[in-house]
């Protein structure tokens, strides 16, 4: 017999004295991590994780006391790197050597071992408007479920807690927002993450998906060819408690059809709450009809058709609508100059070279008591 | 400087000076001092650019998008630092430039210009010079910049993308992610050159010409600096895809294979960095201070964030292109990712390492200053044809002997393939043959028995002392020899093209396993059994048959062929398969190209022909294999084949039919061969786009086992996945992380883009509750044992999940296997390993004559079920994990609604 069975019983006893007492208090966590730590890193980063260990490598391994991770120090990416490896380097896969938990255990232990980090808080993060209206750049998230990210996007926040929310890889009006600013995730991790817009949406354009700003309407013998035209973003402004964008309008062929100056407000009447689109057009140099995008005013109301009326008056025109909606109703106000041409979608203007027009875009939703507050609305917006 | 007028001392260095070399001279403080700036309170400077104003307030972009000027940044004493906030709202300031008074700013999607118009200090005016690049969304799409050509051009780099799966993988997938690019100051954008993995530093010569950093990882084997020539290709092949080549053919370059381009036309790195002194390299700039920063005029100085230090780097160019040495200059800085240079003569460091790591400081601004001592470094390196010519920025003690030993030196080059990094390799000590120094004491020229090009040189110097007993401050250099200043040119790399390491995936990834389970599932067969075969001893022509699963054999009464339920296009295939003396089968690709196994051991070669030709028509010639590989009856053989299909387009054949390769027990037998028609054996007449796989049967006895094809994507081996498709939109998005619908007990973890479910079982639900017809797609990956659904038309309410389930699961022991719809069609082919991802594809109808469900796995369909019933009308769609010993994980879930 190899042992004296009594000497061999004791031994397995304090064994599993030893065990029971490993696994016993809560501060145990950390010496499990340890010993994982001793037992499957030590050799190559060192006991203390300062990549001074004992085992002879093709290059140094990693100095953790450095804090420098080849794929991201967020525990996130600590913890894939020690499941999966980094292919080409001795550092090897873990899967399945330990059970998750412990690779978890094992990921924090060794973020321990670095230099103290500065974590970022949530509120860190967060933006928001105080005295002067602000423009972010940023990734958008989908506005709502199903509608496309945006990898190029900008918030323009007032003071009045309205935003306005654009895409402007191809600058299109996507939403306007009533609330808090932004949550700046990407300030972090590794960055790069969307923002995250804090304002609850009041109005979303074709469910977060509109179709091209401005169309360029070529009219010839052979038939009407409508051009889809890029908005290409030029400039971003701010002044005080206004913000803006300029855009130019550019074909097919990359010729500038129009330079855009666009400026979202809020609109506060005695009537209801809503926001104007001003838009300042500076034609380029061949003369052009333009089609500026205005479905967004009139979707998810109802019938739409057949309430535009259109009034000359001096240089400008005023298009007008009503539509109802579960007790609410939304007034829209198109004011151009006098060659402008009201349809459903859309309003069309035709521009001579050179040529500079105003378009004001408005819309207020308010209580529909019955009356028509159009004509007051009208008077109180001029 | 000729051989003549040195003095050559070979002695013994006086013990009594090495002993007594005070501690204070090998501190860098002494001559160059480090000084942390505060920031303002509650603020955090992560920066990613600098510049001087005109009034000589420095400017710094930071990656929160903003921009801080410091108004006194040559301060006496820094924590009288004045700071202002110029700009905010930017997208991550990873460069900075001030031209004409003007802070331009690199943001990760565009060159911006950044105006304060009413003069308040504050911005209110930011122009978009150039936004002409692509952003797929990726976190690793940085921008750096942003050094201007004497001609006022800014140069712009950009990232390649890392994500999930393949995250080891760099990735372009919109255009010019892993390109440098020149903006004019008109904001026109030209493509400038290609081959960059995460070039965070760019930045100028004394010369005026542009260098580039680049960070470790697939094909970068440390941090190199490059010199950025138009139109150079610096090795990553990711960026490839831009090229107008590759547009053109449609082609996209391999993760894992080295392209054309990285032999023919790819550009050396002036200096490699060992990676023991960078590891995540950041910006440089070239002393311009005309010696107010002490000794080292026109030398680049090389920010270093993980060993949070300065490097000092000079180069000359050797045979008409740069190439030279570097070294560690201070350290003890912080995580420097930008230095630059004030006209004061003091060298500003802006930190930040937020998500890479580094020393401490994380960020912030430091600056470092000259003492006005002047250190005992090394001043410059000149290569020589057998050695080099080391410069000292002070002579060396009088008297100094020098013995062989004063210099060691050994050689290395790296491996240049997709894995991260490479350790130096093909380590070579050089002998030194000759250490001579000048007569000025200031020039030490060490010879050695020869260099060798294409390799980088690692010197140390021993004992050196200068006038006081000082030690050189730093005695170690690394030379970057592309080419010797004399001899033949080599067109070899320091980085050296190797044949590519093995696939870091299973290598079971896209495969479907025909055979593995049911074995007769996805074949239509008659008389064939799986069973355990072995060559018979009395008579070899037959297999003796035994209980087991160990074979398929057509040993039954008049067998038909083994064919495959599905068809095949372009694919991959493996089987084994055991022939018994005289047989003969044959594996027939689309039921039509027949690749021939016969019974044709060596010495029979031209018999009856040779097992594995291709199989002729009488309008073409049979191909035989280059050699016979065939072993024996009785014996299994391996073969592996890569497959294209013809292409047919309305006018006719557009290609034909191509073994691309046929490998037998690893060893290619036939490699690229056009196959015009179909094969006297071909079960049809006529050619077509796809068919199944038919294994022979009808002629002898044949064993076969582990069926398996991968059907590859026609064009497009590795296709890239696409962002930004309109129709397309994740059933989960991460934003509506809150509004997931959770039943029972299953933990959810969303890590970057995978989700994974563990634990008990529990379903995780849509919030929209109205699909009905649509298509839904995702990659999955199920654990050995483990079993989950994908289970769509999932009705209210929600206590019970019930719908249409599309099955995963690989082990789990029931006949439903991955590719099922749980109770009306079942997959009894464990097609899909455990811990392998596949691609799932379901498409759900609402049609005349039912709801019309159809799975795909990895392209291929599976199920194709009309349910006349009815049983779910539009509901939630739903992951539901299996039971409490499974973990699924789940990547792309996506769903395009048809209407």
């Amino acid at each position: 017999m190899p042992f004296p069975s009594k000497q061999l019983g004791i031994y397995l006893l304090a064994l599993w004295a030893a065990q029971v007492g490993a696994h016993a208090g809560p501060q145990e966590k950390t010496h499990d991590a340890r010993g994982r730590y001793l037992e499957l890193c030590a050799r190559c980063h060192g006991p203390e994780g300062a990549g001074d260990g004992t085992a002879e490598l093709p290059q140094p391994a990693r100095s953790f006391k450095d804090g420098g991770f080849s794929y991201g120090n967020t525990r996130t990416a600590i913890l894939r790197t020690i499941t999966f490896g980094i292919p080409g380097t001795p550092m090897p896969s873990h899967a399945g050597a330990i059970p998750e938990v412990e690779l978890a255990a094992l990921a924090d232990y060794v973020i321990s071992l670095g230099p103290e980090r500065k974590a970022v808080s949530v509120s860190e993060t967060i933006l928001q408007i105080t005295d002067r209206a602000q423009i972010v750049r940023g990734f958008l998230p989908p506005i709502i479920e199903g509608a496309p990210q945006r990898t190029r996007g900008l918030l323009v926040g007032l003071t009045s807690g309205a935003s306005f929310e654009y895409r402007v890889d191809d600058v299109r009006f996507i939403a306007v927002r009533q609330g808090d600013f932004v949550q700046r995730r990407d300030w972090t991790e590794r960055g790069g993450k969307p923002l995250l817009p804090l304002g609850k949406p009041t109005l979303i354009c074709a469910k977060g998906d509109p179709g091209p700003g401005f169309v360029a309407v070529h009219e010839s013998p052979r038939g009407v060819k409508r051009e889809p035209l890029h908005s290409q973003l030029k400039r971003t402004w701010t002044a005080g408690h206004r913000a803006g964008l300029v855009y130019w309008l550019e074909g097919e062929n990359g010729a500038v059809m129009a330079k855009v100056h666009e400026e979202p407000r809020v609109a506060d009447t005695s009537a209801g709450a809503g926001f104007v689109r001003v838009l300042r057009l500076e034609a380029g140099a061949t003369r052009c009809v333009l089609e500026f995008n205005t479905s967004y005013l009139t979707q998810g109301c109802g019938d739409p058709t057949g309430i535009m009326e259109t009034r000359g008056e001096g240089s400008q025109a005023h298009a007008s609508s009503r539509v109802q909606n579960d007790g609410l109703q939304r007034l829209v106000i198109l004011r151009g100059p006098a060659s402008m041409r009201v349809q459903p979608q859309s309003l069309q203007l035709t521009m001579e070279p050179g040529q500079i027009a105003e378009l004001e875009v408005l819309m207020v939703t308010a209580l529909d008591s019955g009356e028509d507050i159009l004509p007051s609305l009208l008077e109180q917006t001029r | 400087m000729s051989p003549s007028r040195l003095i050559v001392l070979l002695l013994v260095l006086a013990p009594g000076i090495l002993a007594g070399a005070p501690p204070s001279f090998e501190d860098e403080n002494d001559y160059y001092t480090v000084e942390q700036f505060p920031v303002p309170p509650g603020e955090r400077l992560e920066i990613g650019g600098m510049g001087f104003l005109p009034g000589g307030e420095l400017a710094v972009a930071t990656r929160r998008g903003q921009v801080w000027i410091l108004e006194n940044p040559e301060v006496e004493d820094v924590e009288d630092a004045r700071w202002r906030l110029f700009a905010e709202g930017m997208w991550e300031g990873l460069g900075l430039n001030v031209v004409d008074g003007d802070i331009h700013v690199v943001q990760r999607g565009e060159l911006s210009r950044l105006r304060d118009l009413d003069g308040d200090g504050l911005c209110d005016q930011i122009d978009t010079l150039c936004d002409d690049w692509g952003l797929s969304g990726n976190y690793h799409e940085f921008a750096f910049g942003l050094p201007r050509d004497d001609a006022g051009n800014f140069f712009v780099t950009l990232n390649v993308a890392f994500f999930n799966p393949q995250w080891w993988h760099g990735k372009s997938a919109v255009p010019y992610r892993g390109w440098a690019l020149r903006i004019s100051p008109e904001g026109e954008m030209t493509p400038w050159a290609k081959g960059f993995r995460s070039p965070s530093g760019v930045g100028k010569n004394a010369q005026g010409d542009i260098f580039i950093t680049d960070n470790q990882g697939d094909w970068c084997a440390s941090s190199p600096i490059y010199h950025l020539v138009r139109d150079g290709f610096y090795g990553h092949p990711a960026s490839l895809e831009w090229t107008a080549e590759y547009r053109t053919s449609g082609t996209l370059a391999s993760d894992e294979v080295p392209p054309p381009a990285a032999a023919t036309q790819r550009r050396p790195a002036a200096v490699w960095i060992p990676y023991e002194w960078s590891r995540s390299t950041g910006n440089m700039v070239h002393d311009s201070t005309g010696g107010a920063f002490g000794p080292f005029a026109d030398d680049l100085f090389v920010a270093e964030l993980t060993n949070g230090m300065v490097l000092r780097c000079n180069m000359e160019k050797v045979r008409g292109e740069y190439q030279g040495w570097i070294q560690p200059f201070r350290q003890d800085v912080g995580s420097v990712a930008r230095v630059l240079f004030s006209p004061q003569g003091t060298l500003f460091c802006g930190m930040t390492n937020r998500g890479w790591g580094g020393r401490a400081p994380a960020d912030g601004l430091a600056r470092i200053r000259w003492t006005g001592r002047s250190p005992l470094e090394i001043q410059d390196v000149h290569l020589l044809q057998d050695g080099f010519d080391v410069a000292f920025t002070k002579p060396l003690a009088a008297g100094t002997a020098l013995s062989l030993d004063c210099a060691s030196l050994y050689q290395y080059d790296y491996n240049y393939w997709w894995e991260y990094g490479s350790p130096p390799q093909h380590r070579t000590s050089v002998e030194v043959t000759g250490c001579v120094l000048s007569e000025d004491r200031t020039h030490l020229r060490i010879q050695t028995t020869g260099l060798t090009p294409a390799m980088v040189a690692r010197v140390k110097l021993n004992g050196l002392l200068g006038a006081q007993g000082q030690p050189l401050l730093h005695p170690e250099f690394a030379y970057t020899i592309n080419q010797l200043p004399e001899g033949p040119l080599t067109n070899q790399h320091v980085s050296k093209i190797v044949p590519p390491p093995p696939s870091k995936e299973s290598g079971q990834e896209g495969w479907l396993m025909l055979s593995w389970g049911d074995p007769m599932d996805r074949f239509s067969s008659e008389g064939w059994e799986l069973v355990n075969a072995e060559i018979a001893r009395d008579e070899g022509t037959h297999f003796d048959i035994t209980v087991g699963n160990g074979a398929l054999v057509n040993a039954g009464d008049q067998p038909s062929h083994y064919t495959t339920k599905n068809s095949f296009g372009d694919c991959e295939l493996h089987l084994g398969f055991m022939l018994p003396e005289g047989g003969r089968s044959g594996i027939l690709l689309m039921g039509r190209y027949e690749v021939a196994l016969i019974d044709s051991p060596k010495g029979k070669e031209g018999e009856t022909g040779l097992c594995f030709s291709i199989n002729g028509a009488e309008s073409w010639d049979t191909i035989a294999p280059r050699f016979n590989a065939y072993r024996h009856a009785g014996e299994w053989h391996e073969v592996d084949l890569r497959f294209r299909a013809p292409r047919l387009g309305k006018d006719g054949k557009v290609s034909d039919a191509r073994f691309e390769q046929i490998l037998v027990d690893g060893r290619t037998v036939l490699e690229g061969v056009n196959v015009p028609g179909v094969s006297a054996t071909s079960i049809y007449e006529t050619e077509a786009p796809v068919g199944p796989v038919v294994l022979w049967g009808e002629g002898s006895e044949v064993a076969f086992r582990d069926i398996r094809v991968r059907p590859t994507e026609r064009g497009h081996p590795s296709p890239l996945p696409r962002t930004g498709s309109p129709k397309w939109s994740p059933v989960f998005p991460e934003e509506q992380f809150d509004d997931w619908i959770l039943t029972g007990d299953a933990e959810w973890e969303l890590d970057d883009v995978t989700l994974v479910a563990s634990g008990p079982k529990g379903a995780l639900i849509s919030t929209r509750n109205d699909y009905r017809s649509f298509d839904l797609r995702a990659r999955v990956k199920i654990s050995d044992g483990g079993q989950a659904s994908l289970i769509f038309r999932v009705q209210d309410p929600l206590e019970v999940v019930e719908g249409y389930a599309a099955l995963i699961n690989s082990t789990f022991p029931n006949m439903e296997k991955t590719g099922s719809l749980a109770g009306l069609n079942s997959i009894r082919a464990q097609l899909i390993p455990s811990d392998t991802w596949f691609n799932y594809f379901v498409s759900v109808r609402e049609v005349e004559g039912g709801t019309h469900i159809r799975i795909w796995v990895n392209g291929v369909m599976l199920t194709d079920y009309m349910d006349v019933e009815r049983r779910f009308g539009p509901g939630h769609i739903a992951i539901e994990h299996g039971h409490a010993a499974s973990t699924v994980s789940v990547e792309a879930l996506e769903v395009r609604v048809v209407d």
